[in-house]
């Protein structure tokens, strides 16, 4: 009996970070995460970088491909600034094999993705993170050892046409940063496919 | 006398088969208008042709329907599939045999409106809410199956 009170214990916590995930000003953790290159990345091994884009993405939800492109172009824009992106495929493979590991290297490779496609298997990231969606994006900006979630949501307001796009909240937000002024902009929802949760 | 009952009979019955799925391309105000305008219990899932799980539950929701329609229960199904689209979602309802008028949410601006139908919601799909009398129930994001929906639905109808 005792055990089991404090596995429940254990286990609290989590349960609740994963109920509640981030919110704007919370600080995020760092990760370690199996890249498509095999190698493991964790934001420590970014000392130079200002912050991050952090996207939680996969190969199959047609919402995350119709942003491929963005998502490459905003890694270009941003990562001589400060600002790299670190995709993170979430989705439990059993459930969409579309997304397993070895598809998401041939992904990355036919769409020529320049930042990190990690992989987190354990799915403890996203819900740590508490993204629900993909995609789904964090901007963090690092203030001394700590990483401040900054931005949390959409990238922008117009999934199926990027020159539509009147409301570019990823882009502002990180602007904002670079410009040391406050994100106006901290969370914008869309629509997305629900990240596809292993059956526990 | 007994001619005209067969008569109306008839109709009545040609009535129920015609009625067939049709997507109406709506606004965010009418379809707020629309949940709040119907009484008893409400199902709106939210669902569009590219969404796989959401595809897959849809014969579900539609079963449900069928076995609580006389009770009460109403199924509105939202598409959130571009308003170009309509023609496919239409058709996949045929294919699904799902015999019903249901609409299709023209709003790209997702940030515009997603809390306005619930704030808890972060805009995956599938996603479904339980009404009763025009007052939120149930907020149910992720898929559901056809046991947990007849489980809510009973909670709602007998209280």
């Amino acid at each position: 009996m005792k055990k089991y009170l404090f596995t429940l214990l254990l286990l609290l916590p989590a349960a609740l970070t994963w109920a509640q995930g981030y919110k704007p000003g919370d600080k995020a953790i760092d990760f370690k995460l199996k890249n498509i290159d095999g190698r493991h990345v964790s934001l420590a091994d970014y000392p130079e970088a200002k912050g991050f884009i952090v996207v939680f993405t996969c190969n199959h939800c047609p919402f995350s491909k119709m942003y491929e492109d963005r998502i490459i172009a905003l890694d270009k824009k941003y990562k001589p600034l400060g600002y790299p992106v670190i995709a993170i495929n979430p989705n439990d493979p059993k459930k969409q094999p579309e997304d397993s590991f070895d598809k998401m290297i041939e992904r990355a490779k036919e769409k020529g993705f320049t930042f990190p496609y990690l992989f987190d298997e354990t799915q403890e990231v996203a819900r740590t993170y508490g993204a629900t969606n993909t995609p789904h994006v964090f901007v963090l900006k690092k203030e001394g050892k700590d990483l401040i979630v900054s931005y949390i949501g959409a990238i922008d307001d117009s999934p199926r046409d990027a020159s539509k796009a009147s409301k570019k909240y990823v882009e502002q937000a990180v602007d904002a940063l670079l410009n040391g002024k406050e994100v106006e902009v901290k969370q914008a929802k869309a629509i997305g496919c629900t990240i596809k949760w292993r059956e526990m | 006398m007994k001619r005209w009952l067969w008569l109306c009979l008839l109709a009545i019955g040609l009535g129920l088969h015609t009625q067939a799925q049709s997507v109406e391309v709506i606004k965010i105000d009418r379809l707020e208008k629309e949940i709040a305008r119907r009484e008893g219990v409400v199902v709106v899932n939210f669902w569009a042709t590219w969404c796989a799980p959401c595809v897959k539950e849809l014969p579900d929701l539609y079963r449900v329907y069928q076995d609580f329609q006389a009770r009460g229960v109403q199924l509105l199904l939202v598409s959130l599939d571009f308003a170009d689209e309509q023609p496919k979602a239409l058709a996949l309802l045929k294919k699904k045999g799902i015999a019903l008028p249901t609409f299709l949410l023209d709003e790209t601006d997702y940030n515009a409106w997603i809390d306005r139908i619930e704030p808890r919601w972060q805009g995956a799909i599938p996603m479904t809410l339980i009404y009763r009398n025009g007052q939120k129930v149930a907020f149910i994001p992720g898929p559901v199956s056809y046991a947990s929906l007849v489980t809510r639905i009973q909670e709602q109808l007998n209280p």
